[in-house]
């Protein structure tokens, strides 16, 4: 008899919906003030079952409190998650699971920054990708790179004033792949053309280490404190007037997976400093790098905006007045989830 | 070919001697042509002018003949006699003589005649006369002479724009498939067939069936505005489209000639109909009459009047080898005569094919298994419909996907060649068959694109060497293509069309940690990572044969050659990896429907292992080792005591249990379900000497599960970021790049909530081609296939 009653239970919790807590998700400001009228746009997914029919579109506008409610069914998970509001810049939230923030029941809640429009500006946005194969990279020296221009200086590029140098230094601990392999490849194309150099780069396992260095001890960079991965303005619209630092550096080994939340970083620069002889700044240009400085034994990218106006700390873009056309030389491509034609 | 010529009176002798430029596509130019135009005073001191036209490179067809006269000092007011004539200017045999064929008075008027040399005529330099009679006192005055070609133009070089003369080069006949599929909308599955067995044919109707049907058009440029000028329909003069075997149906358009390209590039063309302003719905295919003639509407001649063109769209209705004429016909007289040559062929005559069904069947468990259709034999030699002569240099290999059976493979060679070719592809195409047809066994379908993979070099290089050949995959055909990429075939480039592989089999660096964590199957998630199938290979030496067995790295050479572009879709339907999905649970249900849905890949992903009691899923795929299964052997024994007997029982370890097993242990006997013997011996396990191509992969295929995403739904960033030396590796998003930008998408086919504005996992194919032309001008261009 008992056997029975569980069996009614099993079919029951399998085939109805039960309600399963709340889920909500509160839209704020960049100072963290509650938003109401955004239009929320949901998607969510039946787990487990893959059908179309499985899934749910909700829809709705957040109240004063900047809550955007709803209850999800047994089992609902959320696949993506958008708010939009006139002003303000609005926000995308794919596979926001790891967002989320569980409490009693299986409830869910999100708090997602839609920052203000303010003031967008021109700047220079650029994405370069500087690599041993475009000659704009080279293992173990410093090389100085002009915002401004997109560039390194001399003989790595056409740049002009040195923002920062760097340099990325390399040891190869071993073979990413069997001997055997990396021998027979060194018979077929394309490797069969390749120098030592580049064999090495290709089939080793690499340690390397990034360094940055600014030319004037009051430049420097700074890890934003605050970055909202999902909104189209990423960080927020102003360099921060202090907390520099000269110095920077960061190390990798080759060959380990990558992980998205390693991505979700952004740096503030300042550069060419002038300074009176109190050492107090009279100028200062202001820059920010949006996403990870990426970097491997022989490339380096990163995605950045550089404001042209001294001692304007405003880095707020306007993607349709990009000051900066990449110079000829710019080859390559560096993937990235930050687009250069973002705020 | 357009000669134009239009110099002012009392220029001096102008002689030329220049390259060919204008009929570079055409006929074979001598060097050097020779143009001279003189305007001259036949008799010295007198106020008569005359002028000669001397032209060395006419070809046969109708021209033109305009100029402008007047007469001054005319006392008596008698008109001078004059002539025109065309004469052979090395021979100054009369070819043509019009004696005062307009009057002569003293306003200036405007005339013209058509002459139409043969091809007998233009073996040597003519010239062209207007002389005045001499001994007349009045004076003969000439004004704007010029000499026009009207000529059925053809876009030759498929870039999208005709140029003015632009034809087929010398003796390359225009040349249209038959229109034998069955499209009807902007969005189909499986309508490419040629020539299906019991399927209305497109060409049989008298319509334009629909955007997926634009591709089987072709457009002429009727520039004949001088001709109607001078012979217009409204004087008996009846303009007659002929083609002898009625093998062409003919569509009236308003599209310019330099504009031809939007047929293939705007999803909402309104070109059509009685305004040629109307859109696709209202266009109507004019079929022709016993004699394989079609009369060209009066508006539409007027409309060639006032713009100087006229487009008609052809529709290959038959095979044929006889020309395309225009004929220009009063009172049962041909006044003039304009032709093209054609070929109207099947389209299967246009490209090669290979058929490698066997390498699977010979080589994989379920050898000889009967296919219900066979698939198109291999043809490697010259295509007779599209001589190699015609093409470039470059090959371009086309693999189908999974499920694909040998009569739709032809369907979506023939629609991929179409597409390429009338976007521009100059590249030999080859259509490859491979056996992927394994109904709902998909996990068999892997193993047997891997089997045809690894023998697949050899056959590729038995039509170009590798650098040559760009490879096109779609979907499950990339594990035949990064399969036969690993093996050490090396293409010059290599399109990978939502590819049904998973990242880390290419770049283990796009292996995110996330991504494991969402392919992992729900019971396994308690458990740690190193006693999952997916990391039993870290536990053997370097040299150990397991260590092969994991899809990491699998096809890195895909990677390390550089080659590798990724055509993704984030809107994918089939190799997205919907977040939140654990377990392949539900998954038996519609499977057995056949019913492809929603995150299909990563649902066989999540199979691999499982028994039936878990999914039902397992009963139709190879899932019956390693993958998400449990080894029993490592199951515990319970036992429970009660008021009736003690109950012995036999239950998982939990992952507190689990996790205490060493790993030694584990390389003997793994925490997953074992593999099966003809991957390696059950049971303990001794080191095994090695591992044959067919365990391995029939243990990728059905026992490893992927631990990332399938690279069709994502970008690999580690494609561009070897960055050691220039590479064209990149991705390209379909769902951004690869399709009209702010234009509509169609409903049919995207109709359910995820589907809605995506792009889905065969809409490269599926989507009429003016909504996704940017995916294919993209692999043209990346192939290098122009």
């Amino acid at each position: 008899m008992s056997g029975l009653c569980g069996w009614s239970v099993v079919c029951l919790a399998g085939v109805l919906p039960v309600a399963a807590g709340e889920f909500s998700m509160r839209f704020a400001d960049e100072a963290g003030r509650p938003l109401d009228r955004v239009s929320a746009h949901v998607l969510l997914m039946k787990e487990d079952d893959p059908r179309a029919d499985g899934m749910e579109v909700l829809r709705g506008l957040t109240k004063p409190d900047g809550l955007f409610r709803f209850e999800g069914r047994r089992q609902m998970t959320v696949l993506r998650a958008q708010g939009d509001r006139g002003g303000f810049y609005s926000v995308d939230l794919r596979a926001p699971l790891r967002f989320a923030r569980s409490g009693p029941d299986g409830a869910m809640s999100w708090t997602l920054t839609m920052p203000r429009k303010i003031k967008p500006v021109p700047l220079c946005a650029f994405r370069p990708w500087l690599a041993r194969g475009n000659g704009q990279f080279r293992r173990g020296e410093w090389i100085a790179y002009d915002l401004q221009v997109g560039s390194p200086l001399p003989p790595f590029g056409r740049g002009q004033v040195e923002d920062f140098r760097f340099q990325v230094t390399a040891t190869m601990t071993g073979w990413n792949a069997p001997q055997a392999y990396v021998e027979e490849q060194r018979r077929l194309a394309p490797a069969k053309d390749w120098d030592e150099e580049t064999i090495r780069d290709v089939y080793g396992v690499w340690q390397a280490e990034l360094r940055l260095a600014f030319p004037h001890p009051q430049a420097g960079i700074l890890r934003s404190a605050q970055f909202w991965p999902y909104a189209r303005l990423k960080m927020p619209h102003a360099a921060p007037p202090t907390g520099y630092r000269p110095e920077y550096q960061s190390s990798q080994v080759s060959d380990r997976p990558a992980d998205e939340a390693e991505d979700e970083v952004g740096f503030w620069l300042r550069t060419r400093v002038k300074a009176d002889d109190a050492g107090k700044i009279v100028e200062a240009h202001y820059a920010k790098i949006v996403g990870p400085l990426r970097f491997t034994q022989a490339t380096l990218g990163f995605t950045y905006y550089f404001n042209p106006t001294a001692s304007e700390r405003n880095l707020e873009f306007d993607p349709r007045r990009n000051l900066l056309r990449p110079p000829a030389d710019a080859t390559g491509e560096q993937l990235s989830a930050y687009q250069v034609d973002d705020p | 070919m357009l000669t134009w010529v239009n110099l002012t009176p009392y220029l001096a002798a102008v002689c030329l001697a220049v390259g060919d430029v204008a009929s570079a596509a055409s006929t074979p130019a001598p060097p050097f042509r020779t143009v001279s135009l003189n305007y001259y005073h036949p008799v010295p001191g007198s106020a008569h002018e005359a002028m000669r036209h001397e032209i060395s490179d006419l070809t046969p067809g109708a021209y033109v003949i305009r100029w402008k006269h007047r007469m001054k000092l005319a006392a008596n007011r008698l008109p001078p006699p004059y002539r025109l004539e065309v004469t052979n200017a090395r021979t100054g045999a009369v070819l043509r003589r019009w004696d005062v064929p307009f009057p002569v008075t003293e306003r200036m008027t405007a005339h013209a005649v058509v002459f139409c040399p043969g091809e007998e005529d233009c073996r040597d330099p003519l010239a062209i006369n207007l002389v005045p009679q001499n001994g007349v006192a009045r004076a003969y005055c000439i004004l704007d002479y010029s000499l026009a070609k009207a000529g059925l133009e053809v876009d030759a070089d498929r870039d999208g724009v005709i140029r003015p003369g632009e034809s087929a080069a010398s003796r390359r006949p225009l040349r249209l498939w038959v229109n034998d599929d069955a499209d009807e909308s902007e969005w189909q599955e499986n309508a490419d067939r040629p020539a299906a067995p019991a399927v209305r044919r497109d060409a049989d109707d008298a319509m334009i069936n629909g955007l997926r049907d634009l591709v089987d058009f072709f457009p002429l440029n009727l520039r004949v505005a001088e001709l109607v000028r001078e012979y217009p329909p409204d004087e008996g003069h009846a303009y007659l489209l002929r083609q002898k075997d009625q093998a062409l149906g003919f569509v009236w358009t308003s599209l310019r000639p330099d504009q031809v390209g939007r047929l293939h590039r705007e999803p909402d063309l309104k070109v059509f109909g009685r305004t040629f302003a109307e859109g696709l719905g209202a266009a109507q295919v004019e079929q022709p009459d016993a004699s394989g003639m079609v009369e060209v509407p009066a508006d539409f001649l007027r409309r060639i009047l006032k713009a100087g063109h006229g487009v008609v769209l052809l529709e290959g209705r038959r095979p044929t080898a006889e020309p395309l004429e225009l004929i220009v016909r009063k009172g049962g007289a041909d006044l003039a005569h304009l032709s093209v040559p054609l070929r109207v062929v099947p389209v299967e005559t246009m490209y090669r094919h290979l058929d490698v069904t066997a390498l699977a069947k010979e080589a994989g468990p379920d050898a000889g298994s009967a296919r219900p259709e066979k698939a198109r034999p291999t043809e490697a030699g010259e295509p007779p419909g599209l001589p190699d002569a015609e093409l470039g240099e470059r090959w371009c290999f086309f693999f189908h996907g999974y499920n694909v059976g040998a009569g739709s493979a032809r369907g979506w060679q023939a629609e991929t060649f179409k597409r390429l070719h009338a976007l521009g592809s100059r590249a030999r195409f080859v259509g490859v068959t491979w056996d992927g047809d394994t109904g709902l066994d998909y996990h068999r379908a892997v193993f047997q694109a891997l089997q045809t993979g690894v023998a697949l070099p050899a056959h590729l290089r038995r039509f170009a060497p590798d650098e040559q050949s760009v490879v096109v995959a779609h979907s499950l055909g990339n594990a035949v293509v990064a399969r036969a990429i690993q093996a050490g075939h090396t293409p010059a480039r290599y399109l990978m069309l939502n590819a049904a592989l998973p990242v880390e089999s290419v770049s283990r660096e796009d292996a995110t940690a996330q991504q494991a964590r969402e392919m992992t199957e729900a019971n396994w998630r308690p458990y740690e990572r190193r006693l999952y199938a997916s990391e039993w290979w870290r536990k053997f030496a370097p040299d150990d044969p397991r260590r092969a067995l994991t899809w990491a790295g699998a096809f890195r050479r895909v990677k390390e050659a550089g080659v590798a572009v990724n055509y993704y879709s984030e809107g994918e339907d089939i190799t997205v990896c919907p977040v939140g999905m654990k377990s392949a649970s539900v998954l038996g249900a519609f499977w057995q429907g056949r019913t492809l849905d929603y995150g299909a890949w990563k649902t066989q992903e999540l199979l691999k292992g499982v028994d039936w009691t878990t999914s039902l899923g397992s009963l139709v795929m190879r899932a019956d080792q390693a993958g998400w299964g449990f080894n029993r052997a490592w199951n515990l024994r319970k036992v429970t005591t009660g008021p009736g007997r003690p109950e012995v029982r036999y239950e998982r370890r939990g992952p507190a249990q689990a996790a205490a097993l060493e790993d030694e242990a584990l390389t003997r006997e793994p925490f997953f379900r074992p593999f099966l013997g003809s991957v390696l011996p059950s049971g303990p396990m001794p080191r095994p000497e090695a591992l044959s191509a067919t365990a391995w992969h029939e243990a990728l295929a059905s026992g490893i599960p992927a631990m990332s995403y399938a690279i069709g739904g994502v970008p690999m960033r580690g494609l561009a970021t070897l960055g050691v030396r220039p590479t064209p590796a990149r991705n390209f998003s379909l769902e951004t790049e690869g399709r009209v930008r702010d234009a509509r998408w169609p409903a049919a086919g995207h109709r359910k909530k995820h589907e809605v504005g995506r792009w889905l996992h065969s809409d490269f194919k599926n989507v009429a081609l003016p909504f996704v032309h940017p995916c294919y001008l993209s692999m043209i261009s990346e192939g290098g296939l122009r």
